[in-house]
């Protein structure tokens, strides 16, 4: 028995034939013992599942539906509700943005002989370098007096340069928002007190050919969070010229020299 | 505008056909879903019975279809009969339940072991308790050839065969033409027989 026998079998046990088949399913019954045996399993599945559709009654009652329908209307988020919480989202992350981020345009002020650093990479403008170098004339050189003589007075602004020179620390930033300044200062001799003090100004002589007054020429950076520059010059030892350490009355220490 | 919004409806049309309550519906007056649930919730019930084989499942289908059908009712064109619609819904539904509802299925059974099956009182008003224990017995093997089915032979072996319903109707819920109805009927009897077969030939061994 063949595909085709088989399938025009099933037909006309569930009662489908087509009118042409009916005589040709006949002439098969009558003739092939397999073909009956099958139209005979097939005619008791076929009324064996009509039975089936006897089913228990549906206990859903109308009520249970519209408590069904008012739940799903609450549970669903309307899509204007949606839209909603994607913008305060949005909006979040906007104001933080703006919170967080560097505050270049801020201005130093007024007393203050400072030049904002270009920002460079992030890096550069959370740790902005630190850098501070003293004369061998002024060993004795301390905080207080670099202050009492006005170090930002004539201070010739200078921008600090891209790469970190070898010598400076960096210090992890506690205020991210601070402003890194760089001054250029020429140190001189204090006639009152025989400290070398830094003072604004340009050297006598070229940097490039004045070897005596070479670290004079320097190039300070001073990490300011808002106020006034502050310009370290920290104590060297006498014996071998060699930067001391500095700790600050912030609390913060510097390492200065190489 | 709050409240029931005036819907326009053909003069000629009933007020009690599906359209125009799906009409009414649609506007807002849920008295009229309400009449077209209690209209077809047996029809769609009988549907996810059969698929489903749990009284309580079928229950949450028929639920679920009656609520998506009202969430959906502005898609509903009137193109196809309601109950056409319906059971679209619950033919998608029962496709996503039934994979859930066969691995529950599955542990359902290894805890009952089958053997509760028989000690339950058939439907049957015959009197011949030999007759009613084959019955019921040839039902089981039925039904258990049924639930072994892949879905998609089992849909068609509902709606043809235990729904009767025509192949026109068929063809709508599926999405095809008739003749691919067809074809796939065919297809889910022969599965199904090639699953039963064995369940009736060893009662007819043991007997």
């Amino acid at each position: 028995m063949n595909q085709r026998d088989h399938d025009m079998i099933v037909r006309a046990a569930y009662g489908e034939s087509e009118p042409g088949e009916k005589a040709a399913v006949e002439a098969l019954l009558s003739r092939d013992i397999e073909a009956r045996e099958l139209y005979e399993e097939y005619a008791g599945l076929q009324s064996g599942l009509r039975e089936l559709d006897n089913v228990p009654a549906c206990q859903l009652s109308t009520e249970r539906l519209r408590l069904a329908v008012l739940n799903s209307q609450v549970r669903r988020p309307s899509p204007l509700r949606l839209y909603w919480g994607y913008g305060l989202a949005a909006a979040c992350l906007a104001v933080g943005f703006v919170a967080l981020r560097p505050q270049a345009g801020i201005q130093p002020s007024a007393n203050t002989a400072t030049t904002i650093v270009p920002k460079t990479t992030p890096l550069d403008v959370a740790n902005p370098p630190v850098v501070a170098t003293t004369t061998p004339e002024s060993p004795t050189a301390d905080l207080a007096h670099v202050m009492e003589n006005g170090a930002g007075d004539k201070a010739v602004e200078a921008v600090a340069p891209p790469t970190r020179p070898r010598s400076i620390r960096h210090k992890p930033s506690a205020l991210p928002m601070a402003k890194a300044s760089v001054v250029e200062k020429t140190a001189v001799d204090d006639t009152n007190t025989g400290r070398s003090a830094v003072v604004g100004g340009q050297p006598a002589t070229s940097p490039a050919t004045d070897y005596a007054n070479r670290d004079a020429n320097m190039v300070v950076a001073t990490y300011v969070p808002e106020g006034p520059v502050v310009v370290v010059q920290p104590e060297t030892d006498p014996r071998t010229g060699a930067a001391l350490a500095f700790e600050s009355n912030h609390g913060s220490d510097f390492v200065f020299g190489g | 505008m709050v409240g029931v919004k005036s819907v326009l409806l053909p003069a000629t049309a009933d007020k009690n056909s599906d359209e125009a309550l799906v009409a009414r519906a649609r506007g807002g007056d849920f008295e009229a879903f309400e009449t077209l649930f209690e209209r077809h919730r047996n029809l769609v019930y009988r549907f996810a019975y059969q698929m489903a084989n749990k009284r309580d499942d079928a229950e949450d289908i028929v639920q679920d279809v009656f609520v998506r059908a009202y969430q959906n009712l502005h898609r509903y064109r009137d193109e196809a009969k309601f109950t056409t619609w319906l059971l679209r819904i619950a033919t998608n539904l029962g496709t996503d339940r039934a994979r859930m509802f066969t691995r529950r299925n599955q542990l359902e059974q290894q805890e009952a072991s089958g053997a509760l099956s028989w000690m339950t009182v058939g439907t049957s008003t015959l009197d011949d308790a030999e007759q009613n224990l084959e019955r019921d017995w040839k039902q089981n093997a039925l039904r258990a050839g049924i639930e072994a089915l892949p879905d998609h032979h089992r849909k068609v072996i509902v709606m043809r065969d235990i729904q009767e319903l025509d192949y026109d109707t068929i063809s709508s819920i599926l999405g095809c033409t008739v003749g691919g109805a067809k074809l796939r009927v065919l297809r889910a009897r022969r599965a199904l027989r090639d699953r039963v077969a064995p369940l009736l030939g060893e009662r007819q061994v043991n007997v």
